[in-house]
């Protein structure tokens, strides 16, 4: 599979300066965002903007879906395209532009999937103000479709992505603290009582741990995503990955109660044996992380008639609707109001990638405050 | 008596970590995890604060905002407030310095920098 995208920001930047006009779209070529130069086409071809709100890119152009789909196509196999378009709401005349498009990247929103830039062509007459070139509008999501968010500046775009590292800034600087200050601290004082020397010591230790794990999820996620990763494929016995994630989160689930039901058969498979026990891991800890006190959390092996099925069910806070489509996206967090849950939202992507690559299905069922129940399906025949 | 500071944390390591050094300068710590559960504490107390602390990545208002919401009002604008921020961006000291907060610090810091800020608050 080709992962060639770009990023947002970078192209945004590139299209602030160079061109003229910018229209963001999703997969399917629906507009999700704009700079106001398309507006001002609009205006002067006497048609509302409001119409932009379902819009399809195709539909503002002299050019039919079919050729459209061709352009979407090259983008997704090469990333990037590059041709001429002619503008076609007004009445009199087609305004032609020169186009370069590009696949982005969906860290900052999943719903833009396509940047174009437009050059109008030295042969018009229309004069494109610089301030709404400028100028952004975000069409809403189907929520709130009656009405149009305005995104009064590319430096609002440039915040999107601050917040976003922001979170990796955060998850990064404050373990850090926590180090720094008490080893500093052990430093200066080195008559402290041994209670609260030791609980110095181990608050490092587990924010050294802390720190480490951030660093080797996002170390992971650039390999997997950019890299052509290759699976260090061996004979594995399913059951020992299930029961060395059971026997490594133990001691963390005191809390809670927290089973494991096997199999008896031993089953081996082929599978490159870290990743795979890295993808378990990663399910047993949300589970962990997201069931309060007193909750149960349970991982179990057996098979079905095609599959065999590791699954992990938690009695936790659940994950709602609206976040559903969303939780497998590099650096998505489900928001709980009033409660810290730590980290960058890697997990999740993290475990679908190492499954996808393996031909593994991912499967889930969730409901808010009762709880959620991951499936990974393992097929019996590859 | 003891002189009292308001830390706003959800961290629990650095909750100890400030606590302790704050003790050692013989103060007394209380604790919140939320800007929202502070601002409650703040209506009801009598307690005279000296120094408020606050972190800027909380659940749910963010430390900017509680900053803003303690200088505009009167019962409580007197009282400094220290930023800490584990996020070291322009638009977040601006956003501090606009907030009305005294001191914004970085994390990670060094323990003597924070010890001196909050002795330089109290001399002046």
């Amino acid at each position: 599979m080709n992962e060639k995208s770009f990023d947002l920001i970078e192209i945004l930047n590139k299209g602030v300066n160079e061109y003229d006009m910018i229209i963001i779209t999703d997969q399917n070529g629906k507009v999700e965002l704009y700079n106001k130069v398309l507006s001002q086409l609009c205006n002067s071809a006497n048609k509302d903007e409001i119409l932009l709100h379902e819009v399809t890119i195709h539909q503002l152009f002299s050019t039919e879906q079919k050729d459209f789909n061709s352009i979407f196509n090259s983008l997704e196999e090469k990333g990037q395209f590059d041709g001429q378009l002619n503008f076609s709401l007004s009445f009199n005349q087609k305004i032609p532009f020169d186009v370069k498009a590009y696949k982005v990247n969906g860290d900052l929103n999943q719903n833009f999937r396509y940047v174009f830039l437009f050059k109008l062509k030295d042969i018009t007459d229309i004069e494109i103000d610089p301030l709404e070139q400028k100028a952004f509008i975000k069409v809403s999501d189907t929520s709130s479709r009656n009405k149009i968010d305005l995104i009064t500046s590319y430096e609002e775009l440039e915040r999107l992505k601050e917040d976003f590292l922001s979170s990796v800034s955060h998850e990064l600087r404050t373990p850090l603290a926590s180090i720094i200050g008490f080893a500093e601290t052990l430093k200066n004082d080195p008559n402290l009582p041994k209670e609260i020397y030791t609980e110095f010591l181990d608050i490092i230790l587990t924010e050294g741990k802390r720190l480490a794990a951030t660093i080797n999820d996002l170390l992971d996620v650039s390999q997997l995503y950019k890299e052509k990763t290759t699976l260090q494929l061996r004979n594995v016995e399913l059951q020992k990955l299930v029961t060395n994630a059971y026997e490594q989160f133990k001691p963390l689930a005191t809390k809670i109660n927290f089973g494991i039901q096997l199999i008896e058969k031993p089953i081996f498979i082929q599978a490159d044996e870290n990743k795979l026990q890295q993808a378990i891991n990663n399910l047993v800890s949300n589970a962990i992380k997201f069931t309060p006190e007193g909750g149960q959390v349970s991982i179990s092996l057996y098979e079905i008639e095609n599959d065999y099925v590791i699954e992990v069910s938690d009695t936790g806070f659940g994950i709602p609707e609206k976040d559903r489509e969303k939780i497998f996206d590099r650096f998505y967090r489900v928001e709980r109001p009033g409660m810290e849950i730590r980290g960058v939202g890697l997990g999740l992507s993290i475990t679908k990638k190492i499954l996808d690559l393996h031909g593994y299905k991912l499967e889930f069922e969730s409901e808010v405050n009762k709880g959620s129940t991951f499936k990974i399906l393992i097929p019996k025949k590859l | 008596m003891k002189k009292t500071i308001l830390l706003v944390e959800d961290e629990k390591p650095i909750q100890v970590l400030i606590t302790y050094h704050l003790e050692k300068l013989n103060y007394n710590v209380i604790i919140k995890e939320t800007a929202e559960a502070a601002l409650e504490y703040l209506k009801k107390t009598d307690i005279l604060l000296e120094i408020i602390i606050t972190d800027v990545l909380l659940p749910g208002m963010n430390g900017i905002n509680f900053c803003r919401l303690i200088k505009t009002d009167p019962k409580t604008h007197d009282i400094p407030v220290v930023i800490l921020s584990s996020v070291d961006y322009d638009f977040y000291r601006q956003g501090a310095e606009n907030s009305g907060a005294d001191y914004f610090m970085t994390k990670p810091f060094r323990v003597k920098d924070f010890v001196n800020i909050i002795k330089k608050l109290m001399t002046e």
